[in-house]
């Protein structure tokens, strides 16, 4: 067999607007020109506005060539610098979690280390986050109001700096239907999916009448899945270690402005976490929380405008691809709204997808790689996303049950090679800086017992210079920094 | 939190010299040395070391950097070359011969990765040998070689090279750097270990003179015997030769007789197969085979024939079983070296795992309690290092369609690893090979086995199609000129030994 003898591959890909377009264009990118696309967009369901704050400089963004500054002008999006985290050590606590790339490090050795051993030399090992934050460059500018991109020189402290566009979701994926040409569109939703005796699809009829045939067929809303036999789906399971909220309120307060930076903020409350993500043209408030039978009050006072609310449960499925079905984003696993980790899967597997686009009849290679890559990509995330609320120190039931949960077992080593030694533990396929996993622990008061050994051999009488120096670049850039205004869509 | 200067490392006892032993004395002494920790060697004259790894990989070369090792220094105190890559000849069928080389292959040309515009232009009977669409492959065969323009990260500069040298030499070169650096050499030969009677933790050793070494570390570098960690901790030993059978090997090294090219080769044979080193001064071979289905005699008698110059001294035997320890970190002990496991010298792993074990110490370098998470992670990274470096050994035996001796048929058909049955399969049906971010083999390792041992996938990414027939033809034939351009202006490899680390031996042969 060779790729000489293939027949047409036909691909259908089957979801809402938001999900579908951003999965399309990346197809239609990396379209073999024996491959034919047909799209259908199902009627967005009625789960209220939603947000995303996506690092500009994705991998998906960089592999479709996205202007992001275009992108934030078609869509109304807001750029950041990362995303506040608010009450999550207790009422007032605050801390502005930023992509900052990797700190320079002195003789080999990283900067949280030998502040540590500055912190127990002064017998305040305590103060380890204190010490730091001078060089927390991207959060000190965040809290400043500024914004900028990372400019070509390589030694500037903008190099830092990991910006993030903010942007309502639907808007975002209209973005891309623009990227998609000659591809057959149709509106309407799944009615019903013929199988196969072995389970392969072989047509799904719409609501409209339409049927669709294809050889691949790409689920990004479930809805397909929904409608195949019970022995053809896949099975799906809680995600380990998530926090009971299963409820996720929804609105848009269009004009909505707020005191201090334009950033996104997630803020633990005593009963869920509330992310409110400034767009264009107003706020988006989605506040994530439980269902309890005296929350309906707290929520309408948290959301304080009209809102919708949408059920929530944390799934993943073990294999997102079997037969000629892929199921990506929420077909596949969901995570939640935190860090906008849902869109990130889906856009993640958007790629490794058109990597492993078929080139036969039989697919089962490129599904169980698909799959093993799933695994990961959900691993990592679900690992990032639940670091704030492992490690919070908020004082409700609710809150305490989290923290004491055990944590899944990557997360679990990642937390004890820290606390022990400082050590941060990288596997495949990291998706988040190491820097921002360091400064978040240290942030939350997850100081390493002891320094790394090499620390030891510094002297540190001649550091203080050094790093004032490095400050001071800090603090003069920062300065220098357009206010975030004058970069906002 | 706690600093408390009792808990530190103060003293950490390494058990045997040579490569293993001195490599890691080097490394301790330069990071370590500077916060007091003290270092001390014990070997013995009397105890021959085994002398693995004459050829190395290109991660050798991170290494002397963080110990900020000279490297025209250690090529001309070890008589070393360069190594652009291995030879491997007869490893698919008897007369194929390809290169595993210390770069990438191609040039990115579109959306899809190189080899799988390679598939298409072999399914049209348009492309060349793999390998001449790698610059330091066409540069090895050529005989030539230049230093890499490290500030490139892609396109014909973008590839490392190796070293090949005089492991013994090394060992001693490597004393005098960590002995400078602080490190103590104790001439003795251990006679027994005492431990702490709760912690199990050892607390010294013995030596026949009578003399007793205390420590808070201790590091077994005792080669195949593991001293300490299996004779002292009885650690266990997990066995892979259902895997890998070869168990035995007899070295020898012969004269240079003509040009050799920088590279090592590896030649398969009826029960195992056979490497050639050439060094500045000499060539290191050696016979690598299973006693099940070769005698020692025919082994001898297949390496003896096949030398290219006058053997410099007698066979040396050895005998081993593939493998590592259940633990290469138990208690306060940790094995470095052939003391930790074997894995046969076919892709020169042996002294990256010395470096690995070494720079993962560094990393996890305890206080003297050993906490058991430290242990567990660094027996993590080590165990899987060394089976992802199992399964890329295991692919060289599997994919090959020998049929002129039991061996090589056996070798087909037996049991697989799942992690490398489907490595195999996901590269015979459709091109995928293995990305690990931290994994020694990368990409073009695995493809220059895969297509080198005539492994072809039977499809190709589709997204290749995305070129013309007519793009794609121009594509290829741009790239060989370049590459063939480029080599063209390469210096020959002698000629950049005398110039940049030639030892006198050198100059004699020359």
């Amino acid at each position: 067999m060779t790729n000489a003898d293939r027949p047409s591959l036909r691909i259908a890909v089957f979801g809402e607007a938001h999900a579908l377009w951003p999965v399309a264009a990346a197809l239609w990118a990396n379209l073999p020109p024996h491959a034919a696309l047909t799209l259908v967009e199902q009627p967005a369901r009625d789960d209220g506005p939603c947000a995303l704050t996506l690092p500009c400089n994705s991998a998906f963004h960089q592999r479709l060539n996205i202007d992001v500054e275009a992108l934030a002008g078609a869509a109304g999006a807001r750029f950041g610098l990362g995303i506040d985290l608010q009450g999550w050590q207790g009422e007032d606590s605050q801390f502005f979690a930023a992509p900052s790339g990797t700190l320079p490090k002195i003789n080999d050795i990283e900067l949280h280390h030998i502040m540590l051993r500055a912190a127990i030399e002064r017998g305040e090992p305590e103060s380890l986050a204190y010490l730091l934050r001078p060089f927390r460059f991207a959060a000190r500018a965040a809290m400043a109001g500024k914004f900028a991109f990372p400019p070509d020189d390589r030694e500037s402290p903008l190099q830092l700096l990991g910006p993030t566009i903010q942007v309502d979701r639907a808007r975002y994926g209209d973005f891309f239907e623009a990227f998609v040409r000659d591809a057959e569109r149709l509106r309407s939703t799944p009615a019903s999916v013929d199988c196969e005796p072995e389970g392969a699809i072989s047509t799904v009829t719409l609501e409209s009448g339409d049927a669709v045939a294809a050889d691949l067929y790409i689920d990004v809303s479930g809805t397909l899945s929904a409608l195949m036999p019970g022995d053809g789906r896949p099975e799906s399971s809680p995600l380990n270690g998530f926090p009971p909220f299963d409820l996720i309120a929804r609105a848009f307060i269009e004009g909505g402005t707020r005191a201090g930076h334009g950033c996104t903020i997630a803020k633990a409350l005593p009963g869920g976490v509330l992310v409110e993500t400034p767009v264009g043209g107003g706020l988006v408030r989605e506040y994530w929380h439980g269902s309890g039978a005296d929350e309906a009050k707290a929520v309408a006072e948290t959301m304080a405008a009209p809102f919708d609310t949408a059920p929530f449960a944390s799934t993943h499925c073990d294999t997102p691809w079997t037969g000629n079905c892929v199921r990506l984003g929420p077909a596949s696993a969901r995570l939640g709204p935190f860090h906008s980790a849902d869109a990130i899967l889906l856009q993640e597997q958007a790629l490794d997808l058109v990597a492993l686009l078929p080139a036969g009849p039989a697919m089962t290679v490129e599904a169980r790689t698909f799959n093993a890559k799933h695994h990961q990509i959900v691993r990592r995330l679900r690992d990032f996303a639940l670091l704030p609320f492992v490690l919070n120190g908020r004082d409700e039931a609710v809150w305490t049950t989290i923290a004491d949960a055990p944590a899944p077992d990557t997360l679990q080593l990642r937390l004890d090679q820290f606390r022990s030694r400082g050590r941060f533990v990288t596997f495949d396929r990291e998706m988040f800086d190491h820097q921002s996993w360091i400064d978040l622990m240290i942030g939350f008061g997850f100081a390493p017992e002891r320094y790394d050994p090499l620390a030891g051999a510094l002297d540190m009488k001649r550091l203080p210079p050094v790093l004032k120096q490095m400050v001071d670049a800090f603090s003069r850039t920062i300065d220098a920094m357009p206010p975030e205004k004058d970069t906002a869509s | 939190m706690n600093d408390n200067p009792d808990r530190r490392i103060r003293d950490v006892v390494i058990v045997g010299g040579g490569t293993a032993g001195w490599m890691t004395a080097a490394a301790l002494a330069h990071k370590l040395g500077p916060i007091g920790v003290q270092i001390t060697l014990i070997e013995s004259a009397a105890i021959g070391t085994v002398g693995v790894g004459e050829a190395t990989l290109p991660q050798i070369r991170d290494f002397n950097r963080a110990l900020g090792i000279d490297e025209a220094e250690m090529m001309r105190r070890t008589s070393a070359t360069i190594k652009l890559g291995i030879e491997f000849c007869d490893w698919g069928a008897i007369g194929d011969r390809y290169t595993h080389p210390f770069g990438a292959f191609g040039q990115r040309i579109g959306p899809a990765d190189f080899h799988h515009y390679w598939v298409r232009q072999h399914q049209r009977g348009k492309a060349d040998e793999f390998g001449s669409y790698c610059y330091p492959i066409v540069a090895a065969r050529r005989d030539r070689f230049a230093l890499p323009d490290e500030a490139v990260a892609s396109g014909l500069s973008a590839f490392s090279y190796a070293f090949q040298f005089d492991a013994s030499r090394y060992g001693a070169f490597l004393a005098d750097f960590a002995t400078r650096k602080g490190a103590k050499r104790v001439e003795g030969k251990i006679v027994g270990a005492s431990s702490n009677g709760e912690t199990d933790f050892i607390e010294s050793v013995m030596l026949e003179s009578g003399e007793e070494i205390a420590g808070d570390l201790f590091v077994d570098c005792s080669g195949f015997r593991g001293l300490l960690i299996e004779q002292e901790l009885q650690t266990g030993y997990d066995d892979w030769s259902r895997y890998l059978p070869c168990n035995r090997a007899i070295a020898i090294p012969c004269a240079i007789n003509g040009p050799t090219g920088p590279f090592t080769r590896a030649t398969a044979r009826t029960g195992g197969w056979q490497w050639r080193i050439p060094l500045q001064h000499r060539i290191g071979n050696g016979h690598v085979y299973c006693d099940a289905y070769l005698s020692d005699d025919e082994a001898l008698d297949q390496l003896m024939t096949t030398l290219e110059g006058e053997p410099l001294a007698e066979p040396n035997r050895l005998f081993f079983k593939t493998g590592k320890r259940r633990k290469l970190w138990n208690r306060n002990c940790v094995a470095i070296g052939l003391s930790g496991g074997f894995l046969e010298p076919l892709e020169s792993t042996s002294i990256d795992l010395i470096q690995s074990g070494i720079l993962n110490l560094i990393a996890l370098f305890p206080e003297r309690d050993c906490a058991e998470a430290d242990a567990a992670e660094y027996n993590r990274l080590m165990d899987l290092e060394f089976s992802r470096i199992r399964d890329f050994l295991m692919l060289h035996y599997v994919a090959n369609q020998r049929d002129d001796a039991p061996f090589w048929r056996d070798m087909r058909n037996q049991d697989l690893p799942d992690s490398l049955a489907e490595k195999i399969k996901a590269f015979e049906r459709r091109g995928l090979v293995p990305e690990y971010e931290s994994g020694l083999f990368q990409p073009p390792s695995w493809l220059s086995v895969f297509i080198g041992q005539n492994v072809i996938p039977e499809r190709y990414d589709p997204r290749a199609d995305r070129m013309s027939d007519a793009e794609l033809d121009e594509a290829f034939t741009t790239m060989r000129r370049s590459i063939d351009a480029h080599v063209e202006q390469t210096p020959a490899h002698l000629d950049f030994i005398c110039e940049y680390g030639a030892s006198i031996e050198l100059a004699d042969t020359a």
